[in-house]
């Protein structure tokens, strides 16, 4: 999942960044207001975590002027502000959940994968299609009752296509999903990681459409001989 | 401690002048009456006497009793040209004759007032026995004793009864002052209608409530804000504690940048911490304990080493210009504090490879440090507000607490002096500390 981390303290900026990292988020990290806003309005983004007191400007002003971007990603608030009218005010500003600092680490991950699925119409925390059960949270995916053993970087393909089921990625899609700014990308890294995917999932998951992107389409499970 | 009731001083006072007015009025008008009666009796002589003038000698076959001469009331003689006692009441010859006039004499063991009047040939003389006057005076004395008595009962009972009233307002005030709540400010203690006695007390009460209730929400607002400043270090200080020991998805460890941003997390809420009790101490402190007369180069030097190690490792030159073999009145710890935070600002904006300047100069009859950056700056609002405690300002570097310039306001305003925050011509912050004190040189002493 791709997200836009808003935060001025080095110290919290850093920590977060190597936590969420760790959690399976490919994390861009700005400190200013004004980047955050031109980051939301060109890259694509699952979520974004918004410090309130920014340098430039304040967090809510952040909110008040990304209201106008198309395909705003569901957004966290992180701050030290404790007080119940300042949850009130960011969330009628159009944040999506807020988390008072000192704040427990899972719970913010857990928060943010809740908010992703709700962003997705989701209830489920498990990604069922076909076969195929994947846990978000705990990057682990089944395959009918068998364990399958990712990479990192092929689980976040796996989750990439699996939001939505049947839909067409690109290649440069797919690749802003698993990589921050200023990572070191082969230009073939994408479908080195599909070719391992594929390879671990078996035939038939995910579909080549010649000269548009890959999907990822249920397979049937296969039905158990009946016993001699 | 108690100097006694207001109401019982008063009552006793009271009571003490009512007593002598009581006793005065009683003397006086004992005396009045006496005189009154006497006076009377001595007009009814005279008139006995001038009636036997008028009617003439015809006194012969007179039938008054002898034994009863005038009821007891008096006695009256006449004598003729001759010498001759014409007429007597008594049954003897009566009081010796007097000379014209009033007298006062003893005849028969009692006293007698006397009245001897010579017309016509005549002597008529009337006399009465003292007992007799006594008598009408004792009659009278009684009665007038009774209406003093009640005339002082009805005073004491006026007087109770003014004080109580009085004194009232007193009680008011008090019910009022329990009935006030020493959170909030009093104005409604001031609009009600107070004698004009009680109403500078009640403003003094009322100022005292304000600046009460103006305290108890600096307070409030400090401990609100001290609050919110250690939020943020306790938040790196709690994602790093968690994500100790765990993996990465490369499946690596970071527990070296952890265990680093503990250590400087801890650092930051220490320096919260002491810069909390510093600003506490400043705070507490009406006058300066350790104030002298520095020498300037010589107090200064242990802090310009720790200022040019931590410019160094910035890389930021310090330049420093002090004036030669320099003397300032300050006190050295509280204005070393106040340098310490503003230097340390000045470092944590200055881009790297910049400049500071700091100096001290007299300028307009004040000692003037000056700490001049070349960073972001700050604007005219943002410079306004900087002497807050915790003013949250957008230019607040995530290491800074919010609390270097309050510190450096209140050393100050120690120093009977201003922190001034002026823009640094070309860009920057400059930091001014004006005190009191002009520098003086060592040589020209």
């Amino acid at each position: 999942m791709k997200l836009l981390l808003v935060e001025d303290d080095e110290q919290i900026g850093e920590g977060l960044k190597l936590g969420l990292s760790s959690s399976g988020f490919q994390v861009d990290w700005v400190r200013m207001g004004a980047h955050a806003l031109t980051a939301q309005a060109t890259g694509r983004y699952d979520l974004v975590v918004l410090d309130l007191g920014l340098p430039d400007m304040d967090g809510t002003d952040v909110l008040l002027r990304g209201r106008g971007i198309a395909q705003r990603a569901p957004t966290l608030v992180l701050s030290a502000r404790h007080l119940t009218a300042d949850r009130i005010r960011s969330l009628n500003l159009g944040a999506d959940d807020f988390l008072v600092k000192p704040f427990d680490f899972d719970e913010l991950v857990a928060r943010l994968h809740a908010l992703h699925r709700r962003g997705l119409g989701r209830r489920d925390p498990v990604l069922r299609i076909g076969g195929l059960s994947i846990d978000p949270l705990r990057r682990e995916v089944v395959r009918d009752t068998e364990p399958l053993a990712l990479s990192p970087r092929e689980f976040d393909l796996l989750l990439a296509l699996a939001e939505q089921p049947g839909a067409v990625r690109s290649a440069t899609w797919l690749e802003s999903r698993l990589y921050t700014w200023g990572a070191e990308v082969a230009s073939n890294a994408v479908q080195v990681h599909l070719h391992h995917l594929r390879k671990k999932l078996g035939e038939g998951w995910i579909h080549n459409v010649r000269g548009i992107g890959y999907k990822l389409q249920a397979v049937p499970t296969p039905v158990a001989p009946p016993p001699a | 401690m108690t100097s006694g009731s207001m109401r019982s001083r008063l009552m006793r006072l009271q009571w003490l002048a009512l007593l002598l007015a009581g006793a005065v009025s009683g003397i006086l008008s004992f005396a009045l009456t006496w005189h009154t009666v006497n006076d009377l009796r001595d007009h009814t002589l005279e008139q006995v006497a001038q009636s036997v003038v008028r009617h003439g000698l015809e006194v012969e076959g007179d039938d008054t009793d002898p034994d009863m001469p005038d009821q007891g009331q008096f006695t009256s003689q006449i004598w003729t040209q001759d010498g001759k006692l014409y007429y007597t009441s008594t049954s003897d010859d009566g009081p010796p004759r007097q000379r014209p006039g009033w007298h006062r004499l003893s005849w028969q063991q009692q006293e007698w007032h006397v009245y001897t009047l010579e017309q016509d040939g005549l002597t008529i003389q009337v006399s009465q026995p003292s007992q007799s006057r006594n008598q009408a005076f004792w009659r009278v004395a009684p009665v007038l004793a009774l209406a003093l008595l009640v005339v002082t009962a009805g005073l004491y009972f006026l007087l109770h009864l003014a004080a109580s009233t009085s004194l009232k307002p007193l009680g008011q005030l008090r019910q009022a002052l329990d009935e006030a709540d020493p959170r909030a400010p009093q104005s409604s203690l001031a609009d009600r209608p107070w004698p004009s006695e009680l109403q500078p007390l009640v403003a003094t009460l009322t100022q005292l409530f304000d600046r009460l209730a103006e305290a108890r929400l600096a307070q409030q607002h400090l401990v609100t804000r001290a609050a919110h400043g250690f939020r943020t270090p306790l938040a790196a200080l709690k994602i790093h504690a968690q994500l100790l020991g765990r993996h990465t998805a490369a499946g690596s460890h970071q527990d070296g940048r952890h265990r680093e941003h503990l250590l400087l997390a801890t650092d930051r809420m220490t320096r919260l911490v002491d810069q909390l009790l510093q600003l506490a101490e400043f705070d507490a402190m009406g006058t300066l304990p350790a104030a002298q007369a520095l020498d300037v180069s010589t107090w200064l030097e242990p802090y310009l080493r720790l200022w040019q190690a931590l410019a160094k490792a910035h890389h930021i030159e310090l330049d420093v210009d002090l004036p030669p073999q320099a003397r300032l009145w300050a006190d050295g710890p509280a204005l070393g504090a106040a340098l310490d935070n503003v230097v340390h600002n000045a470092i944590r904006h200055s881009p790297s490879g910049g400049r500071i300047a700091l100096s001290l100069v007299a300028e307009d009859g004040q000692g003037v440090w000056r700490v001049q950056d070349h960073g972001p700056g700050m604007g005219e609002a943002d410079r306004a507000r900087a002497g807050e405690v915790f003013a949250s300002l957008p230019r607040t570097h995530p290491e800074g607490s919010g609390l270097g310039l309050a510190i450096a306001r209140r050393v100050a305003v120690l120093h009977a002096g201003t922190l001034q925050l002026l823009p640094t011509p070309g860009g920057g912050l400059t930091v001014e500390l004006h005190l009191a004190q002009v520098p003086t040189s060592a040589a020209s002493r």
